[in-house]
């Protein structure tokens, strides 16, 4: 028997122990392989081929992904170590050096690394056609995939887990060296202090959450988040997580001390002994707790936004897309050529084909309030458009048309791809246009959140009197545009595809962009929509999955470790009557808190971040996080019905 | 300062031994002087508040003896235990086990010295779960790198001196409290140390259990000249023992040595130095 043996053995012997844990570990590993072997997949990397930001996200999350579980292998590693004191107190007297015991430590856990990471691969291998196909479908793009092999990705995945286990390996071989003998020993006998919660955190910590939902939800009008969104952001979430800890640390235990206080509740059985116990411990886990929060709150917030932008693409994509085609005037025989395939399409019956003109006009911004982007990209250019103009495109979509505008009048439009516009931005404010007559002056009466254009980047439009457009066009060139609306605009690939075979592109090579000469199609911009949003659902909802697993597994031994340290109460507690059915309701409430809480905790955080993120974004959250919600609640409700099963299992049988 | 040199027949050298530990009090050499401590001080707490736990204790064990320390709770049993077994170091004093000062030696050396010297029995046994009967009782071996064929022949040995021969290939949950402390009594003897240490070894067992283990220790000391010195609380167990050390409030109290009494009237005696000892009660079979 070596060394060696003892390790093997005490792995065979612990694996049960460990289930949640390399259960977890492998989940890990599957869905890290997934993402880097879909990198490296030659079928999903053509059907990326357009997206060249795919490449990208899906390495910046393997990486997010690696730090993570590195993070959790560490805390579990050093967790497990912990619960063996004794047995690591034994092997030392027995005679055991420091090294031989890190040796054994960094063995055990580098097998079950590899175990994990065996397991991991071959199973990500097994589900990669599987998993291939949910991304596609997510992305709504349809080819079959066929099973395949990626050797770099497998190579990668090992290489990174081997180096988080090594990482983690000598960590535990480094605490061996931290242990003193004698402490060894009296693990065991550590007391449990009664202490008394202390006011003042308590309200402080109720006071910093206080301010920080508070500031969140006043982000949409306040001056110094537009300013600053990220430093305030970054300092708003430092605030919660210090509120959190505190509010886990002292503040609940306050809490339950008001609890107590009511006697006519207290003295119920249940609760007595809950409470009691719940004090000490939230105290002593205050840290784990708030870590837990966070990581709930994270996973919420990014499946949660995923999921609401990926439920809201369409949406978005008509405000922002409002034709189904728009491009360039092309030459008669072209047009008469856009004319005819249109027709021959009778699947997409065309319910507007216009050709309007518009001018681009240099100008001066400098007394608006809020300069838009568009002005500032189309170099410090407005894009004109007559009353008359405007009210035919009116018409045809559906909007509100103007009423007259007199020689110096002007109506912005406008529209943030990302965020939430005030309804009347810079109205009342001067603007000036540059003409071969000179500078006209403009007053803004009037601002409308639309777009007129389905190009990238949206210019920013001006309506001006008709008069006024004629004496601007001259010595201007004019913009022909041509936009034509068709039925089922979503499934017009097909039409869009003959169409860009005769579109042809009349622009000017210069260096400089000529947006108005390309040719723009609502199928495809959805498509590139779905496809990036697909893919961060996919990206995220995995994330989160991982995340939960390692959440779950970290409460999962917590509560087990705990359990196993009062297993002399929960004896205590039978012999003075309480039958076995009691002693599991009440490791159920028990263990219930643990899990409830930081639940709570995350769903609040990552609600009002949310809701203050949805008023910023004007897009509205409330369905799809409360699925994303209700499916982490479930999933998570799993990871608490087994805890109290095994708990149960382990101190009441 | 004398030393002794002892020199084999072939003039290879076997050992060095120090003057303290060859000679006794009345200045007799004498060779069997297993564990020499003297004036142990072990002082708890911080500087506005020490509580001394042992208070200058001078203490012998002699090879082939078996010893027991007996007390009140608090008395300090466990933690001169504790310094005795090298687990925890004294504030002041010197502690000397066949020759060695074992409270100046650092981690190395004093692992090889545990693992060579010393064998250890627990309360609570503290087996591996996940090693059978037969592979807990290796386990020192395993540490010592002299694992080889005499080693299951050895094991094998023991366990039938022991009693436990038959459930060798069991795992630690499939026997009883007695069996399992008897198979911790044989891991602390497999590498034939020179002191085995034992803390109140039949606090969890029964009386029937309880008399098991101390036949085997009876036995140990017989066939291998283990020498044993045990923490107990239990009369009927330290009447095993050839002499008793009784400590109270950190300070060896008095000694009660066998001599040629049977057990019984050993055990007689024992009761009666316990109750003039007071302060506590004893498990009294």
């Amino acid at each position: 028997m070596t060394l060696f043996d003892v390790v093997l053995k005490n792995i065979k012997h612990n694996i049960q122990k460990y289930f949640i844990y390399i259960a977890s570990l492998i989940f890990s590993v599957l869905i890290y392989f997934t993402f880097v072997s879909l990198q490296y997949n030659e079928q999903i990397s053509a059907a990326f081929a357009r997206e060249d930001k795919m490449g990208p996200l899906l390495t910046g999350v393997s990486v997010l992904l690696s730090l993570f579980i590195m993070v959790f292998v560490w805390y579990s590693n050093a967790f497990f170590i912990t619960n063996r004191k004794q047995e690591i107190g034994l092997y030392s007297l027995v005679g055991g050096t420091k090294k031989e015991i890190g040796k054994m430590l960094f063995y055990e856990n580098m097998s079950l690394g590899i175990l994990a990471l065996v397991i991991g691969i071959g199973l990500g291998q097994l589900f990669s056609t599987f998993f291939s196909m949910i991304l596609l479908k997510v992305m709504g793009i349809s080819i079959v995939v066929q099973f395949s092999i990626q050797p770099a990705a497998i190579i990668q995945t090992a290489l990174v887990f081997l180096f988080i286990m090594s990482i983690t390996s000598f960590q535990g071989y480094l605490i061996t060296y931290r242990f003193k003998l004698i402490e060894l020993f009296q693990a065991k006998q550590k007391v449990q202090q009664q202490w008394k919660p202390s006011y003042i955190f308590a309200l402080l910590a109720i006071a910093l959450i206080g301010f920080g939902y508070w500031s969140l939800l006043h982000a949409f009008e306040s001056k110094s988040w537009t300013d600053h969104f990220g430093r305030n952001f970054t300092m708003i979430l430092i605030v919660l997580i210090i509120g959190s800890y505190l509010l886990f640390h002292t503040g609940s235990g306050f809490l339950v001390h008001v609890w107590q206080k009511r006697k006519k509740s207290y003295q119920r059985w249940k609760n007595l002994l809950t409470l009691t116990q719940l004090k000490s411990r939230l105290r002593s886990n205050g840290l784990l707790l708030t870590v837990i929060s966070v990581l709930n709150g994270v996973t919420l917030i990014a499946f949660g936004f995923a999921y609401t932008i990926y439920f809201n693409t369409l949406q978005t994509l008509e405000d922002h897309v409002p034709y189904s085609y728009q491009f360039g005037a092309q030459s008669e025989s072209a047009d008469i050529e856009i004319t005819k395939i249109l027709a021959e399409h009778e699947e997409h019956p065309v319910i507007f084909d216009e050709t309007f003109e518009y001018l681009a006009v240099l100008g001066s911004a400098n007394e608006l309030d809020s300069v838009p982007g568009g002005f500032l990209y189309y170099r410090d250019s407005f894009s004109v458009l007559s009353v008359s103009t405007y009210n035919l495109l009116a018409e045809k979509l559906g909007r509100t048309q103007v009423n007259t505008l007199t020689e110096n009048e002007t109506i912005m439009m406008g529209r943030n791809f990302i965020g939430s516009q005030k309804k009347d931005e810079n109205v009342g404010n001067k603007l000036s246009l540059t003409s071969p007559e000179g500078d006209i002056p403009f007053r803004v009466i009037g601002n409308k959140v639309e777009t007129l254009f389905s190009y990238n980047v949206q210019p920013s439009a001006l309506i001006v009197n008709d008069q006024v457009y004629e004496r601007l066009k001259i010595g201007t060139p004019t913009h022909a545009t041509r936009v034509i609306q068709v039925s089922n605009q979503k499934e017009s690939d097909r039409l869009t595809d003959d169409l860009k075979a005769v579109y042809e592109w009349n622009g000017i090579e210069t260096e400089w962009f000529e947006p108005d000469k390309d040719f723009y199609s609502f199928s495809e911009s959805y498509q590139t929509a779905q496809s990036i949003y697909g893919l961060l659902i996919f990206v995220f909802g995995f994330m989160g999955l991982v995340f939960l697993v390692a959440t779950g597994s970290v409460i999962y031994f917590k509560t087990l470790t705990e359990a196993a340290e009062d297993r002399q109460r929960y004896e205590i507690l039978r012999k003075i009557g309480l039958s076995r059915r009691k002693v599991k309701a009440l490791i159920a409430r028990q263990t219930f808190l643990l899990f409830l809480l930081p639940l709570l905790v995350g769903i609040a955080h990552s609600s009002i971040i949310l809701a203050s993120l949805s008023n910023v974004m004007a897009i509205n959250f409330l369905y799809p996080v409360s699925i994303s919600v209700a499916v982490y609640m479930c999933l998570y409700g799993v990871y608490y019905q087994m805890t109290v099963a095994t708990a149960n299992k382990l101190v009441n049988l | 300062m004398i030393v002794l040199f002892v020199i084999s027949m072939d003039g290879s050298f076997i050992a060095r031994y120090d003057e303290d530990i060859i000679k006794d009090e009345l200045g007799e050499y004498v060779m069997d002087i297993v564990l020499q401590a003297t004036g142990i001080r072990k002082v708890f707490g911080t500087k506005s508040n020490l509580v001394p736990v042992l208070d200058n204790i001078d203490f012998n064990v002699q090879e082939g003896e078996i010893v027991g320390i007996m007390g009140p709770s608090g008395a300090g049993k466990t933690s001169l235990l504790n310094i005795l077994a090298t687990i925890d170091k004294p504030t002041s004093g010197s502690v000397r086990i066949s020759g060695t000062e074992i409270t100046s030696l650092s981690d190395e050396p004093l692992s090889e010295f545990r693992r060579e010297k010393l064998g250890f029995i627990f309360q609570d046994y503290n087996l591996l779960d996940s090693l059978t009967i037969r592979e807990n009782i290796m386990l020192p071996m395993t540490f010592s790198n002299k694992f080889d064929l005499t080693t299951d022949v050895r094991v094998t040995e023991i366990a039938g001196k022991l009693g436990i021969e038959t459930i060798l290939n069991r795992y630690p949950y499939e026997t009883s409290g007695g069996q399992k402390q008897r198979t911790a009594a044989a891991r602390a003897i497999i590498h034939n140390p020179r002191l085995v240490l034992a803390d109140e070894p039949t606090g969890a067992l029964d009386s029937k259990a309880s008399m098991d283990l101390l036949s085997a220790f009876q036995l140990m000391n017989d066939e291998y000249g283990t020498t044993i010195l045990m923490v107990t609380h239990d009369a009927f167990a330290a009447s095993y023992c050839d002499r008793i050390v009784f400590m109270k409030d950190g300070k060896l109290f008095t000694e009660l040595v066998k001599g040629d009494n049977d057990r019984k009237s050993f055990f007689d005696r024992l009761v009666t130095t316990l109750s003039s000892l007071g302060g506590g009660s004893y498990d009294i079979i």
